[in-house]
């Protein structure tokens, strides 16, 4: 069954240096626990698309969306005020870039998770065990001290794991994860995509990866969407498209992953925007 | 905390015996004397006030018998005033202006930080509060004073015109002296909303499901309180001290004019009283405000244990 469905969404920056049309008209959608990855280079509009699915864009006029998503059969664009708020978080949660910077710095990490089981789970709910319990299943040892340190007491990998949990925290059906291991060393990196790549089997919960890398998507996504100028050029199985780039920007994408092989076997190769036009 | 505060306390007392010392020589060297009238006194009589105040000792006898009154607490008689030690006009005219202070202080921070987010808002208010704050530096108290006295005292007669016998006496000398540092911690707070606004944290609030009213009051504030908070160390030891145009204004009879009459007296004895009170203020309101920043900040906090 589709959880979510996007059609014909478009999406225009306007200011006073001129307008931009950062999506042309995109379709796409993801079936409950599901994971699909949108790839694409810096500008070609996949932040945005993933920022718009719940309406965390500027307000009009500075950006404008058309098109039509829905979540669950519900409408984005017509919810009221109250509805979205719960939507936000409740039915998709966010995962962002910078883990450093997304907690606020002046209050405990525990208190931040905390805050996002209050706004979405009944009165009475037991808050302090939510968030031990979620910063538990992301693998955060001592997870009742962790709750008490500031953002600046942690790591950036243990930022985005902990940024995870409480993603997690208010059960979404749809986790959405925005360059989430950009800004994080390697082998943090690869921690955090088996992390991500367990908790959503485990929890069957469908997973958007926003990323520029198709190094990580074939661990993580069934499908991909790639990007290009604010349109989708190709679409498939990740598999499939890894093994068998059919458009050539998806080729040239997948030319700049370095491998680790024999010497001289193969260059990276930076993309040719002529050649694409 | 309690280690952090007498670290500091004890790191002031050099800072103010420098102080002290700079202007007890300072205001020697300036031309003039305390006994200096406009009509010409004659040097005899100069001559036995100097010796009764012991004025005719050298400078440096001078200041050690100072600072052995001041160990003592005790700063003396005014030169100016006879019959009052200064010790005695601080301490009546002193509590005077703290009250006036304290309540434009509070005016000034509630105003202020209202202000402040207003702007930080969008389209009209934000342009009204903006406007509001730029007036409010502006506009110098000695031309909003009388415009208040005009409105409310004259026109509707809601309030005294001047003096200090009431209750709602304090209400426009207040308003006067809290408008400026209203003005400034609007424009503090609010260019700071605006800068916080734009953190990732905000989206990420957003993001969770978190109301503008929780963003801005909850995540968004106490960040953005901090310049605020700084600023109003100096500031509120300003306000407390008394300002001598407010006063003078309305007749209120405070402290702020004595920073420029002992000065212009050559009232040395009132001069020190004024500057160390001062000096003291400034250190205290200063410690205050670090605590504060401390208590907002948890990092800055951490620093304290140290």
């Amino acid at each position: 069954m589709s959880l979510l469905e996007v059609e014909n969404l478009k999406i225009r920056f306007d200011s006073r240096r001129g307008r931009t049309e950062a999506v042309k008209g995109i379709s796409f959608e993801i079936r409950e626990g599901e994971s699909v990855a949108i790839v694409g280079e810096s500008g070609s509009g996949k932040s945005v698309t993933a920022m718009s699915l719940m309406r965390l864009l500027p307000p009009p006029p500075l950006c404008s969306v058309s098109g039509s998503i829905k979540c669950s059969g519900l409408d984005v664009a017509a919810m009221d005020e109250k509805t979205l708020r719960k939507f936000r978080g409740g039915e998709i949660a966010y995962i962002f870039q910078e883990p450093s910077t997304s907690f606020n710095p002046l209050f405990t990490v525990g208190s931040q998770i905390a805050e996002a089981v209050k706004l979405h789970s009944p009165r009475g709910t037991d808050a302090e065990k939510a968030v031990a319990d979620s910063l538990a299943e992301v693998g955060i040892r001592d997870a009742a001290l962790r709750a008490r340190s500031y953002p600046y007491e942690m790591s950036g990998g243990m930022l985005q794991r902990a940024m995870i949990a409480m993603a997690l925290a208010c059960r979404p059906k749809l986790l959405v994860a925005d360059e989430p291991t950009t800004a994080l060393d390697v082998t943090i990196q690869k921690q955090v995509i088996d992390l991500l790549a367990r908790v959503r089997k485990r929890r069957n919960m469908a997973l958007l990866l926003i990323t520029h890398n198709f190094g990580i998507i074939s661990e993580l996504c069934e499908r991909v969407i790639v990007m290009f100028r604010g349109e989708i050029v190709e679409t498939g199985e990740s598999a499939r498209v890894l093994r068998d780039p059919k458009h050539p920007y998806t080729r040239a994408l997948i030319n700049c992953i370095p491998r680790i092989g024999r010497k001289g076997e193969r260059k990276l190769m930076p993309i040719d925007y002529e050649k694409l036009g | 905390m309690t280690r952090y505060v007498l670290k500091r306390l004890c790191e002031a007392v050099p800072v103010f015996f420098a102080i002290v010392t700079a202007v007890f020589f300072m205001v020697r060297f300036v031309p003039g004397g305390p006994f200096d009238r406009e009509r010409p006194v004659s040097q005899e009589t100069i001559e036995a006030l100097n010796a009764y105040y012991g004025l005719d000792e050298p400078l440096a006898a001078q200041y050690f018998k100072f600072l052995g009154n001041l160990a003592r607490g005790e700063l003396g008689p005014s030169y100016k005033y006879e019959g009052w030690k200064v010790s005695e006009i601080l301490r009546e005219k002193a509590a005077v202006s703290l009250e006036l202070g304290s309540y434009a202080l509070a005016l000034a921070i509630a105003a202020g930080i209202a202000l402040g987010l207003a702007a930080a808002a969008r389209g009209k208010i934000a342009a009204f509060a903006s406007g509001a704050g730029l007036l409010g530096i502006c506009l110098p108290a000695f031309v909003l004073g009388p415009l208040l006295i005009l409105a409310f005292s004259t026109k509707l007669g809601a309030f005294n015109s001047m003096g200090w016998d009431s209750p709602s006496d304090a209400v426009l000398p207040s308003a006067t002296l809290a408008l400026f540092y209203a003005a400034w911690i609007a424009r503090l707070t609010g260019n700071s909303v605006r800068a916080q606004m734009k953190m990732p944290y905000v989206r990420a609030a957003r993001a969770k499901g978190a109301g503008e009213a929780r963003i801005l009051f909850g995540h968004v504030l106490r960040n953005a309180v901090s310049p605020a908070i700084a600023y109003l160390g100096p500031a509120a030891a300003g306000l407390m001290t008394g300002s001598f145009v407010v006063e003078t204004i309305f007749q209120i009879p405070g402290l702020g004019r004595f920073f420029i009459s002992s000065a212009l007296d050559n009232d040395y004895t009132m001069i020190m009283g004024c500057v160390m009170l001062y000096a003291a203020f400034i250190i205290i309101f200063n410690l205050i405000s670090d605590i504060a920043l401390a208590v907002v900040n948890p990092r800055i906090a951490r620093e304290f244990g140290k």
